[in-house]
């Protein structure tokens, strides 16, 4: 594979990538890893679930084994995505509490997303020239990430109380069984569809990125495309690029093929 | 006094006749019933029965008579092709009287069991676990029930193919069948607790009994469905519109450029 074109979301305006910027860290990659292919499966043996009236959801349940089998999946890998939010809680733990990095932070909503909001759809309409300039998260990554949470805690709990159904109505009145499976199943439905539009668009599918983008699996992100969708956040590392930049990389520019590693610039979550 | 011997005669062998007869009738409808061997578990209790039986049902003229007379009594089993003895459905028949359906001859739900004797059943074929469970002959009367059922966690599992799906008669009987108004808790959860082992009346309280949640039923349930409606389709729409506008700024911008 030699340099690769990149195709800017500004018209007309495409150059040859140079250096990565890292983006993601091992344990965020594996996060995402995880928390997509649970993600991945629930929707697929959940799906059916839902939807039991069409005549497609039979014959995928039978394809998979069976309602016990799938049931049995489902429920698997349902615990396979609350492990996982269990570890990034660790590891927003470590980060803050014993490696004292606030970079999560970022992540939390401020005023300024919702001017970014606006701006976008201003931008969108033609009333503003151009872009917000985002920081570490846009609004929509944000909105992905918080998103997320709570889908954790609504269909997640819903999930582990459904699953011990019994066990639970010794605590819970039996009357919550059919609201749990009416928050379990309807969020779901919400969540499916917001991943597969929303946040396939804007990672995958958009002109200036399809058809994939590879950041969330090997952490980097080119340079121009970092300094294009998150600007703020891109003159941040290049004011403090020196401790930034790994001892043994050379300021040249290198094609991402020949030299990835060594054009890689890391930065602080 | 031969007059009166040929009287005592003419009663002796009219007794004979009527015994007889009965002898007859009994051995017809016990070898009748069966499509296969019939196995007496106790013969000499199950004659006994099987004569009480069609007297009474000779006397009453009750439509149920005849089938009570093998099904009203446990210990009478067919024997298959296979040699396994397969008891014959029996029915209480006190416990059906006063069901909500004791006033129907068992013919209205059982009408392919008119012919005698009956005609083979093949237990591998679906129909026949539909027929067990109850979908196929409640459904023909109780038909909002059925629909009802189909949109609970129970009629999932049989439209996913789960031929262990629990159907009518698993949770209401099949012959002891009571309204639901007069279920109480310990029957609700008595239902629940086949399957569901360890279930109480805490959870026998999640059935929503086949209706859909409304303003006066599962309100909770009712008002959360709504709202989580409403926030789907807003958050979805908001996604939508704003991936459209994306795409059609980004096109109108290089329409611009090219011009």
């Amino acid at each position: 594979m030699t340099s690769q074109e990149s195709k800017s979301r500004t018209p007309g305006k495409e150059s040859v990538q140079e250096e990565y910027i890292v983006r993601f860290d091992t344990h965020q990659r594996i996060q995402h890893f995880l928390m997509m292919s649970a993600f991945i499966t629930l929707a697929l043996t959940g799906f059916p679930q839902k939807f039991p009236d069409i005549s497609v959801s039979e014959w995928w349940v039978n394809a998979l084994g069976g309602l016990r089998t799938v049931r049995a999946i489902h429920r698997g890998a349902g615990f396979v995505m609350l492990a996982v939010c269990i570890y990034h809680l660790a590891w927003v733990f470590v980060r803050i509490g014993v490696q004292r990095r606030y970079g999560a932070f970022r992540m939390v909503p401020t005023l300024q997303d919702g001017r970014d909001a606006v701006q976008m759809f201003g931008y969108y309409l033609g009333f503003a020239s151009e872009r917000p300039r985002f920081g570490r998260f846009s609004y929509l990554e944000k909105f992905d990430y918080w998103a997320v949470f709570w889908g954790i805690v609504m269909i997640g709990t819903s999930g582990v109380v459904l699953t011990f159904a019994v066990t639970a109505t010794g605590v819970i009145p039996g009357d919550a069984l059919p609201l749990l499976r009416g928050i379990h199943s309807d969020e779901a439905v919400l969540a499916v569809c917001w991943i597969g539009i929303v946040h396939m668009f804007n990672a995958h599918l958009a002109p200036w990125v399809f058809p994939f983008n590879p950041t969330i699996f090997t952490g980097k992100l080119s340079r121009e495309r970092y300094a294009e969708d998150h600007p703020l956040e891109y003159a941040e590392i290049m004011s403090s690029r020196e401790p930034l930049v790994r001892a043994s990389e050379p300021q040249t520019k290198a094609p991402m093929a020949s030299q990835p590693e060594a054009a890689a610039i890391e930065r602080e979550m | 006094m031969s007059h009166a011997r040929s009287n005592r005669e003419r009663t002796r062998r009219g007794s004979l006749a009527i015994i007889a007869l009965l002898a007859v009738a009994t051995g017809l409808v016990l070898a009748g019933c069966a499509d296969e061997n019939l196995v007496m578990l106790d013969k000499k209790a199950a004659k006994k029965a099987a004569k009480k039986a069609v007297l009474e049902a000779s006397r009453k003229g009750t439509p149920n008579g005849l089938c009570l007379t093998c099904h009203g009594r446990p210990g009478i089993a067919v024997t298959l092709a296979t040699g396994q003895q397969l008891p014959i459905a029996p029915v209480v028949p006190k416990r059906y009287a006063a069901s909500v359906h004791g006033k129907f001859p068992c013919l209205t739900c059982h009408e392919a069991k008119a012919r005698l004797p009956h005609a083979p059943l093949d237990r591998e074929a679906p129909s026949y676990n539909e027929y067990l469970k109850g979908i196929s002959v409640c459904s023909t009367c109780h038909e909002r029930a059925y629909e009802g059922f189909l949109h609970t966690v129970h009629g999932t599992v049989r439209e996913l193919g789960d031929s262990r799906y629990p159907g009518c008669t698993s949770c209401h009987t099949t012959h002891a069948v009571k309204h639901t108004d007069k279920w109480t808790a310990a029957d609700r959860a008595l239902a629940c607790n086949q399957c569901h082992r360890g279930a109480q009346t805490s959870f026998a309280a999640a059935a929503t009994g086949h209706r859909e949640p409304s303003l006066s039923w599962f309100a909770p349930t009712y008002f959360a469905e709504r709202f989580l409606l409403l926030l789907a389709s807003s958050v979805i729409a908001f996604g939508i519109i704003s991936v459209e506008l994306d795409i059609l700024r980004w096109g109108s911008g290089r329409l611009r450029n090219r011009t």
